[in-house]
């Protein structure tokens, strides 16, 4: 089921987003919602799930049917994510018209035709607004800067080469947006310098005269239904605690993709689907997967969070790590032993572990650190 | 364009009187120059509370006011299906100087007539009734009539309900002066021409000393007093139970902390003065104020930066008279100023509404009740947003759209978008304040584009054209490829 | 013979490394300070002779939708990308369209082809 009006709602721009294939969006989500149909999977488009409870009861809305009362089996939960709004960050000034969040402004423009601005500034310098500010430059409007706050860009250097230098699009690094001008429309921003503490430093205000404001200055995920069905959620991702099953603690409750924690690479939003899907299809059918044994996966050295947060130890899992903060040859550590070595991390880009062997665990618990080595 | 009345100003005040004026036999214009009712800058920022009514001095208008119009609120939002709850309303102290304040406050209310007043002196009760309160809280004052509401639903609805019994309403028209001859008023000059009126009110709020000059009477300034707020997801609703205070300061009543009627978390507001009349921008010191603020009285919420979802400000028309200015003029004859209406206005709107038909008459007017006058207003229906599986699945059969969710945050329907529209909603915020759709915590992201197709269709008029709030706030300004096909922009390296 | 060292920053894994490219009237003589084999191709590329993958969007009428995604089906050079976007907005595609149609045929004679990334079907 979903609200929006067609599939792959998150994918419909031209834009590669995956790794390894050279599918555009669309493109790729279109295999599956092929598969899907052949399959047989009974799709429900502008169906919102309006309370989901514990016992895996959902009510759900849409034109065409009504009210949906459904009891169900197993339950996937693939919410996605929200994005960070101009009202949570609160950016001082005045409400005009001209202010979106990136994705809203994907869609405004890729599906419905329409743009906010010709003279934009984008704050955020993630993935999602870097190839913001390639599609606004590629639809004839100037993209005056790309604003981030931190000291490095908060996206893969592919996409500052080929959003922001291709254009010569200015990424202000250690910059901050510090008020909205305009009456009815935008008319311009303050743009100031930040501190190590990411503070604006007084005195460093420039006034960029721009007519549009697009906001990629986070994603969270959308929990709120897992809330309502009592799902455990772990603070550090904002999505629920997962196993090697992507089970929740919720049993035949499942979760998947930017709802458990926010991913770059569709490759791995597939990856999680896939497993979600099979195991939530095995626990429908009577022959629920389950853990041998529970081992809880902890963040460590350098490590903001690891998924899944529970594994068995015994067959072979694919972990996804967060660094918090950039590092050059590094060991990445699973239970003490030495896992992988990485040239580089950053916050930025997920690490990406395959265990194959058996991890043993202490007092119940794995620690994976990432840990600066030597240069070989 | 004639009537009996002309009303400038489409805030609160304008549509209580506008509403209170449809009871009588009577022709009523109210003029107001934004896009809609209540889009100055007061109403729709207003805090929303209904004070029970101790802050005033007893022999004010504000004190009588207060309290008249808290007694009128809950049979109000009744009729126009808006909604109130008297959630109760505490004064905290702090500190033992503050506990004096409480006694003042409470004798003052007992002068003015409001019910119930009680100090709660034992600290382990008030933790009671109030859990998430500051621990340092030695006392406080529960008013129990105190309640909330929601500004702009009320003023839309009182307009609406006006309209059903005969007003008029006419919009993006600016009043540049009351017109008068030989010591009487004759209507008002706008800029879209001029109405007749025999009987003038002056509700232009922020605007109102200006709109008064044009008729001779300039013994009042209005100068604005700007105050900012933030408000909470509705994950906090349940934070506070009742209306939090802090003991008044001298400027205002303070930074107040509660739940709104919508089930966010309200925090603001602050009180500081601004030269511009149109400055409603928030500010970096007036939120961090704000924020600081709300941990006196809530200190649990310092965890909870990451739960604001929405940031505004308001601007408070305050004049330089003590007290509310509601007077009637022998000269012009017909011209009646109600203006300076800062707090307790909201509370007191439906009371100075009753008093202004009061001194209609005694200035002459004849007030004959409308034989068909019905002062019931159906509110927009929402059985899907309240889970109202029956009511639901009877509108969406008649209707699909009434199924179609396009605000996910707050479960508002396409259905409801279209109502919206067809009682007068032409513009993004309109849709807003009377569905709610883009007040959650998405704060539009969702909605937006949904809401802004449906008012292309509905309104028959391109998506270029749809604005935020009227005026030159469109959202869209330009369709896909006509830049590229301009030329312009051409980026350096191209 | 006027040599030219350009520094240019490798995109192809996180580590980024900025590699050094040894010029001479146009040819790669040597590329310095990349640490694997792939980096050397993308330094030597991108400065030669840089392309780039093309996404873009066409108008289309009758359909449910304004816009449609539209790709060169392969990489072309990196400053034809613009005209390429212009070319494009003069087209306004009538749905139904297949994914993989052909959107604009040898776009500006570069010798690639512009097809649509999706099916679309009218409204």
């Amino acid at each position: 089921m979903s609200a929006a009006r067609s599939w792959g709602a998150s994918y419909p721009s031209a834009s590669t987003p995956g790794s390894g294939c050279n599918l555009t969006g669309p493109e790729y989500v279109s295999r599956f919602i092929r598969s899907a149909q052949n399959l047989g999977v009974e799709c429900l488009l502008r169906t919102t799930v309006l309370k989901a409870s514990l016992d895996k009861r959902i009510l759900a809305v849409n034109g065409a049917e009504g009210i949906l009362d459904l009891s169900a089996k197993a339950v996937v939960l693939a919410m996605g994510c929200r994005e960070r709004t101009r009202g949570a960050l609160g950016i001082p000034g005045t409400r005009p018209a001209g202010i979106l969040t990136a994705g809203t402004a994907q869609r405004l423009m890729d599906v419905e035709g329409y743009m906010p601005g010709k003279r934009v500034v984008i704050l955020g310098s993630g993935d999602v607004g870097l190839i913001m500010a390639r599609r606004f430059a590629m639809e004839g409007a100037r993209v005056l800067a790309v604003v981030e706050v931190m000291p490095y860009p908060g996206g893969l250097s592919r996409n500052v080469v080929q959003c922001l230098d291709d254009f010569g699009i200015p990424l202000l690094l250690e910059h901050t947006v510090t008020r909205i001008h305009g009456g009815d429309r935008l008319e311009g921003v303050t743009v100031a310098e930040v501190d190590k503490l990411r503070k604006p430093v007084a005195g460093t205000e420039k006034t960029v005269e721009c007519d549009a404001l697009i906001l990629s200055v986070g994603l969270i995920p959308e929990n709120e239904l897992s809330r309502d069905m009592g799902v455990i959620l772990d603070p550090e991702t904002g999505g629920p605690i997962v196993d090697e099953n992507m089970e929740t603690s919720l049993e035949g409750v499942y979760a998947c993709g930017n709802v458990v924690h926010v991913h770059d690479l569709v490759d791995h939003v597939t990856a999680s689907g896939e497993i979600a899907g099979r195991s939530a299809a095995r626990y429908a059918l009577g022959e629920p997967p389950r853990l041998k044994r529970r081992l809880l996966v902890k963040p460590g050295a350098n490590v903001r969070y690891v998924v899944p947060q529970v594994i068995s130890g015994e067959a072979p899992v694919t972990l996804h790590l967060r660094a918090k903060r950039p590092e050059r040859y590094v060991a990445v550590k699973v239970g003490g032993e030495l896992s992988a070595f990485r040239r580089a991390v950053k916050p930025p880009e997920l690490v990406t572990i395959s265990l194959a062997k058996r991890v043993r665990g202490k007092e119940g618990t794995v620690r994976v650190s990432i840990t600066k080595r030597s240069k070989r | 364009m004639r009537a009996d009345v002309a009303i400038v100003g489409g805030g609160i005040v304008g549509a209580s009187i506008a509403r209170e004026l449809s009871r009588y036999e009577l022709s009523v214009i109210l003029v107001e120059k934004e896009a809609d009712m209540a889009f100055g800058g007061s109403t729709k920022a207003n805090t929303g509370i209904i004070h029970a009514g101790y802050d005033d001095a007893p022999g004010t208008l504000k004190g009588r006011l207060c309290v008249r119009g808290n007694a009128l609120w809950p049979r109000l939002a009744a009729e126009l299906e808006v909604p109130f709850e008297r959630v109760g309303s505490l004064v905290v102290a702090l500190g033992g100087e503050e506990v004096r304040a409480l006694a003042e406050l409470k004798k003052r209310g007992e002068a003015n007539g409001v019910p119930c007043l009680n100090v709660i002196e034992d600290r382990g009760r008030l933790l009671d009734i109030e859990p998430n309160l500051n621990k340092e809280a030695v006392a406080a004052l529960y008013a129990p009539t105190a309640g909330i509401a929601s500004p702009y639903e009320m003023a839309i609805a009182m307009a609406e309900n006006a309209v059903k019994n005969g007003a008029r309403i006419v919009l993006q028209t600016k009043v540049t002066k009351v017109v008068s001859k030989a010591g009487a008023v004759r209507g008002v000059q706008t800029d879209k021409g001029l109405i007749e009126a025999g009987c003038v009110i002056n509700a232009a709020g922020l605007f109102s000393d200006e709109v008064s000059a044009t008729a001779g009477v300039g013994h009042f300034k209005i100068a604005p007093k700007k105050g900012e707020y933030f408000v909470f997801d509705k994950a906090l609703s349940g934070l506070v139970r009742h209306v939090l205070f802090p003991v008044p300061a001298q400027l205002s009543k303070g930074i107040v902390v509660t739940r709104t009627v919508d089930g966010n978390l309200l925090v603001g507001p602050n009180a500081n003065s601004v030269d511009d009349k149109r400055d409603s921008a928030t500010t970096s010191d007036g939120l961090e104020e704000v924020f600081a603020g709300a941990l006196k009285l809530v200190p649990k919420l310092s965890s909870q930066r990451g739960m604001i979802i929405a940031s505004y400000a308001g601007l408070r028309a305050e004049s330089n008279t003590d007290d509310f200015i509601v007077e009637a003029y022998e000269e012009p004859s017909g011209f009646v100023n109600v203006a300076g209406i800062k707090s307790p206005g909201l509370t007191a709107a439906p009371a100075i509404a009753e008093m202004v038909a009061v001194m209609l008459e005694e200035a002459g007017l004849e007030l004959r009740e409308k034989e068909g006058f019905n002062p019931h207003r159906r509110a927009i229906d929402r059985p899907v947003r309240r889970q109202s599986v029956a009511e639901a699945e009877q509108l969406i059969v008649r209707d699909p759209a009434w199924g179609h969710v396009v605000c996910r945050c707050e479960h508002v329907t396409e259905g409801e978008v279209v109502e919206a529209i067809q009682r007068g909603a032409a513009t993004l915020d309109g849709v807003k304040y009377r569905t709610r759709a883009g007040m959650g915590r998405c704060q539009g992201g969702f909605c937006a584009p949904h809401v802004i197709r449906i008012l292309s269709r509905e309104l028959g008029v391109p998506v270029t054209e749809v604005t935020k709030r009227g005026g030159s706030s469109r959202i869209l300004p330009y369709e896909v490829k006509t830049l590229l096909r301009r030329g312009e922009n051409d980026s350096p390296r191209s | 013979m006027k040599r030219e060292i350009r520094e240019i920053a490798c995109i192809i894994c996180p580590v980024g490394c900025r590699a050094k490219v040894v010029l001479e009237k146009g040819e790669v003589l040597s590329v310095e300070n990349v640490e694997c084999p792939r980096g050397k191709v993308y330094a030597t590329n991108e400065l030669t002779a840089p392309v780039r993958d093309f996404f873009s969007t066409v108008r289309v009428s009758g359909a449910k939708i304004s816009v449609l995604p539209v790709r060169a089906t392969r990489p072309i050079p990196k400053d034809r990308v613009m005209g390429c976007a212009r070319e494009l907005s003069q087209i306004t595609i009538e749905a139904p369209v297949k994914l993989g149609a052909v959107i604009a045929r040898n776009i500006l004679g570069l010798g690639v082809d512009v097809v649509s990334t999706r099916d679309l079907d009218t409204a």
